[in-house]
């Protein structure tokens, strides 16, 4: 990747990505918001925070290399779920994980 | 004053150090795809330091590596970026307290794990100010650059298996999944969400699947208030429980 190609790349998403935090903060600022606006804003972080996870659990080609390469993820991530149940500990979930994962993926 | 900011400080970095460790397992991985890409230390701190989508990142050090031309890295990017106009439309309401510079300030850093801690203060009435909110942003945005940057200055030495070191970005967002309140709603639109992902990738969309799949989610959330709701319930008939907090656990035990 050359200088010029990140650059246009850098400048590009940087320009976006602004855009896409600033904006709605200025367009929603000071304005009154009905009752049902406020319940979908709510409703974004759990959606969101779902997508995530299953963009990173789930994939076309998941079981291309066999059936427990596919379900490895999945259950390294019913791992997750547990310690988050015990200890409600960011940290304990993100070593869980991958002590998990890697675990798994030796199995 | 000088207590006062001593003990911002520390509630700052109560907050933020389960997350800037996370950020140096993921960063480092992400540095070395990137250098593999060709990016030079430099440049991945200057990109980290402005972009802050670790996502994003690693999608396009990935797609450069497969040949994808730049406008297309670009587009996809973009599409995966959309999500951080729906997490800065949900913190609009919570951050008309401050300035309209704080707010500006607040929302032009912050990250996700940054926003899912910062959100859940704000809307559980915490002493979570402005201050707060940004020494949270920059202590975890630093890190995250510090990380990817060495990353790439380690490179070739240090070859940490992406997909491992990948896990702890997902173990992170599970954590702040389980940690907003468990409603029926809140079940709803995280399903919504899943299943308009699995939809997406499995379809040939993947680089709109997570957008698209937090505005379905929305609406599955809305949705579920046109279910019957069930008797006897104490909040509503919606089987509410008390979230966990999106505050990382010091020591990981809250008993």
């Amino acid at each position: 990747m050359s200088t010029s190609q990140f650059l246009v790349l850098w400048l590009s998403s940087f320009a976006f990505i602004l855009a896409c935090r600033v904006v709605p903060v200025v367009a929603l600022r000071g304005r009154p918001l009905s009752p049902r606006v406020v319940e979908a804003l709510g409703y974004i972080p759990p959606a969101a925070f779902a997508a995530l996870v299953a963009n990173d659990l789930l994939s076309p080609t998941m079981f291309d290399a066999g059936l427990w390469a596919g379900l490895m993820p999945l259950v390294a991530a019913g791992v997750v779920v547990f310690v988050a149940l015990r200890t409600r500990s960011m940290l304990w979930c993100c070593v869980s994980g991958v002590v998990a994962y890697v675990l798994l993926s030796l199995v | 004053m000088r207590d006062t900011t001593k003990t911002t400080a520390q509630e700052v970095l109560a907050a933020a150090w389960p997350v800037m460790l996370s950020y140096v397992a993921v960063g480092l991985p992400c540095g070395v795809l990137a250098a593999k890409a060709g990016m030079t230390p430099l440049m991945n701190f200057v990109l980290s330091l402005t972009f802050l989508s670790g996502g994003g990142q690693f999608m396009m050090s990935n797609l450069w590596l497969a040949g994808t031309p730049l406008l297309s890295i670009i587009a996809s990017v973009a599409a995966i970026s959309t999500r951080f106009a729906l997490y800065s439309a949900s913190l609009a309401p919570h951050l008309k307290r401050f300035g309209r510079g704080q707010s500006l300030a607040i929302a032009c850093c912050y990250t996700e794990e940054a926003y899912g801690i910062t959100l859940s203060r704000l809307a559980s009435g915490d002493e979570w100010t402005a201050r707060h909110a940004l020494g949270l942003n920059v202590c975890v945005q630093l890190t995250w650059a510090a990380s990817c940057a060495a990353g790439a200055a380690l490179g070739s030495v240090v070859d940490i298996p992406t997909a491992i070191a990948g896990f702890a970005m997902t173990s992170l967002f599970i954590y702040l999944l389980y940690a907003q309140p468990h409603t029926r709603g809140t079940a709803c639109a995280a399903l919504g969400a899943v299943v308009t992902v699995a939809l997406c990738k499995w379809n040939g969309l993947s680089g709109a699947a997570v957008p698209l799949a937090a505005l379905v989610g929305v609406a599955a959330g809305m949705a579920s208030g046109l279910l019957p709701r069930r008797s006897g319930g104490s909040t509503g008939g919606d089987g509410e429980k008390p979230a966990a907090s999106a505050e990382p656990v010091a020591g990981g035990d809250t008993q």
